[in-house]
């Protein structure tokens, strides 16, 4: 049975390369097999329009880290449960490991790579994280930056426990969190300081 | 007073804006041209014999392009400790005769994309006859047990030593506690997988990307078991995604991904599952230990004695030095005038045990610091003045053969005791939440001479034309921060600003020989000591050179914030770049470059008689912990830590209070939480949702570091390594002080809240 099927795929295979060379030239999709059964999408990524071609199964994840050279956003798990994937979808966070790219038409995404001002200096959260030592190997980084994005755009003076309940769905395994959650208080600071002026944490 | 500029300042990570911006790269992250993805073919069974292994269908594929097994190899085992050192060599690249745990590698796949490489590991057909397995190591020593490796009763290494003689220094105890504890298995958690990637040039050539804390040793072991010379493998630089150990040795995924390489004429990259990782990718040494500690009245102890059963897993990797290491601190931390141990490490058929941040320190830490408390309550004594009593001192040379020349202990212990509001808050807590503190101890390494009579690391600094600083060392960042702490003592030496300097991390063919890597706490101390001495080479070119400039003597020169200038006559200086250029014209071949190699003092573990002086120092530390218990669910919360710490120096306080709090955090996610659960050699919650580790709202409410500057000779400015302590000191911390607020001993890790809540129903029994 599992032989029968085997062979059925690679029929398929090189069934549908033999096709692809006669195909109209399509943005790629992530291998020939599947450019059989991929759907064209547009999405907005850090501002930049994308129209793409994506097999069903393409998790956001997955086109951004291996299809558009995006590795900012990171993989760990891939099951939804450590937090390194967190992008913003229309500004909410999502976990991309479990996010099908063919639902998001029309969407605006948001990583790490877009918090970097357009001037390049860094955001407030950006340089908080900095100040405050928000991390160590930095893996979980992006995850737990695009994380307290939306923290702060939704509740601009959380308080620390606030914070540290809205983080719960991101894992860190070397600063034990301390120094993410001050990062975030001193970020929510910089930001309600009238423009010109910065708070400085002792 | 603080009279440095650079040392001791809150320096926020010189590297920052790259890992904010989602720009650092990780071996996870990248790609070449042309790359194959690698999958390794795993044993499904726990304990069986190769009897065939049929690659055809895999071969046949469209898309794989290399399949490997042993018999692409030359069948040499791993070699991960010195040729005299009395351990086995048991496991090959690819499994050759037999298959020894649930994931042992058998073979290799490289294809075109992930997909194909899944495929083809269905289509490799492998012949198997079953074996008996054992998993419990205490099981596995019996006679009758089956046989994993060719000796007897599966024991891999016998350690054995005695200091003084504990028959008689129990016989004059006045009070002697005894107990047997039991760690667990600890999954080292990354959250970048093991990742490499292998980059193949004709003639046996490889540049690879690993996501490992120590290049250099995977160059020594790739050579070993390629059979080709170590200088054919150039080991590039990355971030490394996390490593506490899991990473601190060559893993099973390189010389696979070589062969794959080689053979497909390709680059190829593995990464393990996150399923992997906890499966396949290793965990703490578990331990089981039997200890009697026996005390006279007044508090002075006068013998231990412990008894070690340590689970190796299916090999035993560097297992044996961890061993050996909990040995060293077991015959060294506290006073002790008679003290045995004897230690066997044992083969079970899971997976293998790997270092983990405390190398073996935590483990014999629980039941050394458990058994202090218990001998405090029995004789009716304060635990801090039982410590204090017994505690090193600054000029010991200790059983173990440490030589103590800085130690700070009793002032940790002291300050982190004042620090937590010791005597205000002793005595328990009533009612349903039950409040207590606790302490814990730890001595550890900054650096360790074992496995050959190197440890050492290197530098090499230049001036750019426009006088920037380069500092190329080959110290790996794996989130410790040692880039930056590396430029401030650089920057010190100096005389420039941090911002100045850019550090380097330098792939194994630029970065002068760094061995081994980032572990045993050496980083600041060793690479630190290199690259000061670095340093001061550059400066005293540069004040030469200006000397010949400005027509005056060197001595009367200084070089402070980036300029050199006449001491009595500040306005008549120069600028680093400026003599950086004179000096490619007036020295002839030289520029402003300078290396330096530094190798550890110290003297080389002897394997025959257990002892040596290991280490140019040792850190101590005191951890004092106040937990609440509920007692209607057994659940433990952390409130407050305040965590005391002799470093030596503070090279960068903002930096060495990460390390306190995410240590710390590792120490209770194993006191508290953590457990890889097998079942018949299987891990039972290979994943995060079934595999509880802390999470923010598991953070303590306060963590007060607390560092203790007793200004080590030997180290850069004084300073010695802190990364491990923070661990190590808070899992008995923990224990105790769950006994202290609820009156409870738990022995064998973790304390879930089912551990808890069944041990207080017994005592209200």
């Amino acid at each position: 049975m599992k032989s029968s099927f085997t062979g059925l795929v690679q029929r398929l295979r090189q069934f549908s390369r033999s096709a692809a060379q006669d195909a109209p030239t399509l943005p790629p999709a992530h291998d020939a097999v599947t450019a059989e059964f991929a759907r064209p999408i547009t999405l907005t990524i850090n501002g930049e329009v994308f129209r793409v071609n994506v097999a069903t199964g393409r998790t956001l994840l997955d086109l951004l880290r291996y299809d558009l050279g995006l590795t900012g956003t990171k993989e760990n798990c891939r099951m939804g449960s450590c937090g390194a994937c967190t992008v913003l979808i229309d500004g909410r966070a999502i976990k991309s490991c479990l996010t099908l790219t063919i639902r998001l038409q029309g969407k605006h995404i948001q990583t790490v790579e877009g918090l970097i001002n357009k001037d390049g200096s860094l955001d407030p959260l950006q340089q908080a994280f900095v100040q405050q030592a928000g991390f160590q190997c930095g893996y979980c980084t992006p995850g737990f930056l695009m994380m307290s994005k939306e923290i702060l755009d939704t509740n601009p003076s959380p308080s620390e426990d606030e914070i540290r309940e809205g983080l719960v769905g991101n894992i860190c395994r070397c600063t034990g969190y301390g120094q993410i959650i001050e990062a975030v208080l001193a970020a929510s600071r910089i930001q309600v300081v009238p423009e010109g002026k910065s708070l400085k944490d002792e | 007073m603080n009279k440095y500029k650079a040392i001791g300042k809150p320096t926020p990570r010189i590297d920052g804006a790259k890992i904010v911006s989602g720009v650092a790269e990780y071996t996870a992250d990248l790609r070449l041209p042309n790359m194959l993805i690698g999958k390794i073919v795993r044993s499904p069974l726990r304990h069986a014999r190769i009897l065939n292994v049929d690659t055809s269908r895999a071969e046949a594929l469209l898309g794989v392009k290399a399949v490997v097994t042993a018999k692409d190899t030359l069948r040499i085992p791993y070699d991960f400790l010195p040729k005299d050192a009395p351990i086995q060599r048991e496991k090959y690249p690819l499994a050759v005769d037999k298959v020894c745990h649930v994931g042992d590698e058998v073979a290799a796949v490289a294809a075109v994309d992930q997909d194909t490489a899944l495929e083809a590991l269905d289509l490799i057909r492998v012949d198997y006859e079953e074996l008996p397995a054992v998993f419990d190591p205490e099981e596995a020593m019996q006679p009758g047990a089956p046989r994993i490796h060719a000796v007897e009763h599966n024991i891999a290494v016998y350690i054995e030593k005695e200091y003084g003689s504990v028959q008689e220094g129990f016989r004059r105890s006045d009070v002697i506690v005894e107990g047997r504890f039991a760690t667990q298995a600890v999954a080292h958690c990354t959250m970048e997988p093991h990742c490499c990637l292998v980059k193949p040039e004709p003639g046996d050539y490889y540049t690879i990307w690993n996501s490992t804390q120590n290049p250099n040793w995977n160059r020594i072991e790739l050579a070993n078991v390629l059979g080709i010379p170590l200088s054919n493998i150039r080991v590039m630089p990355a971030y490394v995604g996390g490593g506490f150990g899991g990473k601190s040795k060559i893993g099973f995924i390189e010389a696979p991904c070589c062969l794959l390489a080689r053979k497909s004429r390709r680059p190829v990259k593995i990464m393990l599952t996150s399923e992997e990782e906890f499966t396949v990718a290793g965990h703490r040494l578990p331990f089981v230990i039997y200890m009697r500690t026996g005390a006279r009245n007044d508090g002075t102890l006068m013998a231990r004695e412990a008894r070690v059963i340590a689970d190796s897993g299916a090999y035993s990797f560097v297992s044996p030095t961890i061993v050996g290491n909990s040995l060293g601190k077991f015959f060294s931390l506290f006073r002790c005038p008679n003290i045995k141990m004897d230690a066997r490490l044992v083969y079970t058929n899971k997976s293998p045990s790997l270092p983990f941040r405390g190398f073996g320190t935590a483990q014999i830490g629980v039941a050394m610091d458990s058994q202090m408390d218990e001998l405090a309550e029995r004789l009716g004594m304060d635990p801090v003045e039982l410590v204090l009593k017994n505690a090193n001192q600054a000029g010991e040379v200790t059983p173990g053969g440490y030589r103590l020349t800085s130690c700070g202990f009793r002032e940790c212990v002291t300050r982190a005791a004042e620090a937590i509001g010791w005597k205000k808050n002793a005595g328990k807590g009533s009612g349903r939440f039950k409040r207590g503190i606790g302490f814990g101890t730890s001595m550890l390494v900054s650096g360790a001479k074992v496995y050959w009579d190197v440890d050492c690391a290197g530098a090499i600094i230049k001036i750019d034309d426009d006088g920037g600083v380069v500092l190329i060392t080959s110290a790996i960042e794996i989130g410790t921060g040692s880039s930056t702490i590396l430029a401030q003592i650089a920057a010190e030496e100096l005389g420039v600003g941090v911002g100045n300097i850019r550090t380097i991390i330098g792939d194994s063919a630029v970065a002068p020989w760094d061995i081994p890597g980032a572990s045993a706490d050496r980083t600041t101390l060793i690479a630190g000591n290199a690259v000061r001495k670095a340093a001061h080479r550059v400066r005293t070119l540069l004040l030469e050179v200006a000397s010949e400039m400005l027509q005056v003597k060197a001595e009367d020169l200084t070089l402070e914030d980036g300029k050199i200038f006449v001491r009595s006559e500040p306005a008549n200086s120069l600028t680093i770049a400026e003599v950086g250029r004179r000096t490619i014209l007036n020295r002839a071949g030289d520029g402003v470059l300078a290396s330096y190699i530094y190798n550890s003092p110290a003297e080389r573990f002897d394997f025959a008689r257990g002892v040596g002086d290991i280490s140019a120092g040792y850190n101590f530390a005191c951890h004092a912990v106040e937990v609440e218990v509920d007692s209607q669910t057994g659940r433990v919360r952390v409130l407050k830590v305040a965590a005391a710490h002799d470093l030596g120096r503070t090279i960068n306080p903002l930096l060495a209070e990460g390390q306190i709090r995410g240590g710390f955090a590792q120490g209770m996610g194993m006191a508290l939480y953590e457990e890889l659960c097998f079942k018949n050699g299987e891990v039972m919650n290979p994943n995060y949702m079934d595999y509880k580790l802390p999470l923010s709202e598991d953070a303590p409410q306060a963590v007060l570091p607390i560092f203790v500057e007793t200004n080590e000779e030997k180290g850069p400015f004084g300073a010695k390594g802190l990364g491990e302590s923070p661990t190590v000191a808070s899992v008995a911390a923990i224990i105790n002080a769950i006994h202290h607020a609820a009156g409870v001993r738990i022995r064998e890790l973790p304390a879930t809240p089912e551990k808890t809540y069944k041990a207080l129903k017994a005592t209200a029994a």
